[in-house]
């Protein structure tokens, strides 16, 4: 694993039960099998609930397989429903609850952001990056957020900009920041690479 | 003490001028001819008369034009003065902080009257005159961080503190070099300096923290850092860079003089009493390398600082484009003679 160039980009840890919660949900948004059995076969005590993303119509989910009989089990499609489908569980949730997210960056500091609505603290809920490596990046120009970008550089989806990258990153907006790439030397635009597979 | 205010602008036609006093009293930021990140935080004491650490808050001759520019700013991009909701003791705070410091320091200019919490503050510069009762934001025409800031020279950072780190709660942000509040704002003390490079490694963000987090009420401190400026722009924001990015590219040996400006920083940290939080000013000071060369100690300086000064540094400062000019220019107001230590311009 190299250092990181910039602070501010999130380090995750390989996912672990937090064994002091009395109720545990368990949203993801990518396949991992390993992960999926390491923790499932080994569960905390207490509730669980799963909410899964399932945007590959995959019915071999190996989180869905490896659930216990007891947990309650719901996905969705597309993304935005996946986070409905948070809010509606972390709406009724009480304390002891535990939000544990896997998947893409996008959809975890998505999930985190519902959960810092809900007041939950840092140390209930824990991350982890699963799947693609595409970020979420905000426009410092017109504060729009492109999502799923992949190359260093990249039209805003909002003004049009080409946006370089940063990895400077935002807990709270959920995204890496972008600026114009040839605000010095208007036109001067080197070719986009692909670094976020 | 009066102070001759100037008429001058920020942008367009950048009529900016520093007087021969201004030019005196620059906090010119090398002690030595070669520059590295340290902790170089000092107690915010008295200074001399005159200098720019005579008061908590400075005010100079160009505080009428900043507060002008500033409202443009604001006006332009409101989304400049931020506060997040659980920041409202700490803008009382600031308030507080700044209103007293400036009756103080400059009776003539400021006024604060207080009758228990019905309180009149009285700003001649400006010509303001408003009562309003400290605890009720409802009696201000703004917030009360947003109502003080935009009458005082220098970026506000509000940070809070808890969890043993410092977040970046709120802010008045229209002068910074190059950092986005709606970005950073809610951010703790390493993420929102995780752009910065080398210092990181050096470990001053880690005992700069740790020195911060001791911060007693009614002991300030103070630190200067510094980058450049092509034409004394305040707003030089990543928001509006491609509105100033293109300055870079067009600095020529004929210009350097008057384009090329030292931007120095004198940031000071002040506990707030209520809310446990701490005040971070960021007081701007631009300088033509033509100032500069007022005292000959300070280009020659500069020009070694600059001929040493690691790559990452130069690129992060966005110096890259024009260094070589503005060192050629250097160079030749530097003989070469040792010269000691000390920022003083003689």
């Amino acid at each position: 694993m190299s250092t990181l160039a910039v602070k501010s980009q999130p380090v995750y840890q390989e996912l672990e039960w937090d064994r002091s919660g009395t109720h545990h949900i368990l949203f993801v948004a990518a396949e991992d099998a390993a992960l999926a059995h390491r923790l499932l076969a080994n569960p905390p005590p207490g509730s669980m609930t799963l909410i899964r993303l399932n945007d590959s119509a995959n019915p071999d989910s190996a989180w869905a397989k490896q659930l216990a009989a007891s947990a309650r089990y719901l996905e969705a499609h597309a993304l935005p429903e996946t986070l409905d489908l948070l809010r509606e569980a972390l709406y009724a949730s009480r304390m002891g609850t535990r939000l544990y997210l896997a998947g893409p960056e996008d959809a975890i500091w998505q999930a985190s952001q519902l959960a810092d609505s809900f007041g939950m603290t840092r140390d209930e809920v824990r991350q982890m990056q699963l799947g693609t490596t595409a970020r979420p990046v905000f426009c410092v120009h017109c504060r729009t957020i492109t999502r799923g970008v992949h190359t260093n550089i990249v039209p805003c989806s909002g003004c049009g900009r080409a946006l370089f990258v940063r990895d400077h990153f935002s807990r709270r907006l959920g995204a890496y920041m972008g600026f114009q790439i040839d605000a010095e030397s208007p036109g001067d635009i080197p070719a986009a690479e692909v670094i976020y597979p | 003490m009066s102070i001759a205010f100037k008429q001058e602008t920020f942008r367009d036609d950048y009529t900016y001028s520093n007087s021969p006093e201004a030019i005196r009293r620059f906090p010119f930021p090398f002690h030595q001819d070669e520059y590295m990140y340290s902790v170089n935080m000092e107690p915010h004491t008295p200074g001399a008369v005159g200098s720019v650490f005579e008061h908590p808050f400075d005010i100079d001759e160009h505080y009428i034009a900043e507060c002008r520019d500033r409202a443009i700013t604001l006006e332009r991009d409101p989304g400049r003065c931020a506060s997040l909701p659980h920041m409202m003791d700490a803008e009382w705070d600031t308030l507080e902080l700044i209103m007293e410091s400036l009756s103080n320091s400059y009776p003539e200019l400021f006024t604060l009257q207080k009758d228990g919490t019905r309180w009149t503050w009285i700003n001649r510069p400006l010509d303001l005159r408003q009562s309003f009762t400290f605890g009720d934001a409802a009696t201000l025409p703004c917030p009360p961080f947003e109502y003080i800031t935009r009458q005082t020279q220098g970026d506000f950072v509000i940070m809070d503190q808890r969890e043993n780190n410092l977040f970046a709660d709120a802010g008045m942000i229209t002068a910074q070099a190059d950092w986005s509040l709606a970005f950073d704002i809610g951010m703790s003390f390493m993420e929102w300096h995780g752009p910065v490079p080398l210092a990181h490694e050096l470990g001053v963000f880690e005992r700069a923290l740790k020195y911060l987090l001791m911060l007693q009420q009614g002991r300030p401190v103070r630190r200067l850092n510094w980058t450049m400026t092509i034409n004394p722009r305040l707003d030089t924001a990543p928001e509006t860079y491609p509105e100033w990015g293109q300055d870079r590219a067009c600095v020529t040996p004929e210009n350097v003089g008057e384009k090329v400006h030292l931007r120095v920083e004198l940031q000071t940290l002040f506990r707030l009493p209520r809310s446990n939080g701490m005040l971070f000013s960021i007081r701007c000071y631009l300088a033509s390398m033509n100032d500069l060369a007022t005292y000959p100690r300070w280009p020659a300086r500069l020009h070694r600082v600059l001929k040493t000064l690691p790559n990452e540094l130069i690129e992060y400062k966005g110096i890259t484009r024009y260094r070589e000019t503005v060192t050629e220019w250097l160079a030749r107001r530097d003989n070469g003679a040792e010269l000691a230590p000390g920022t003083q311009p003689e």
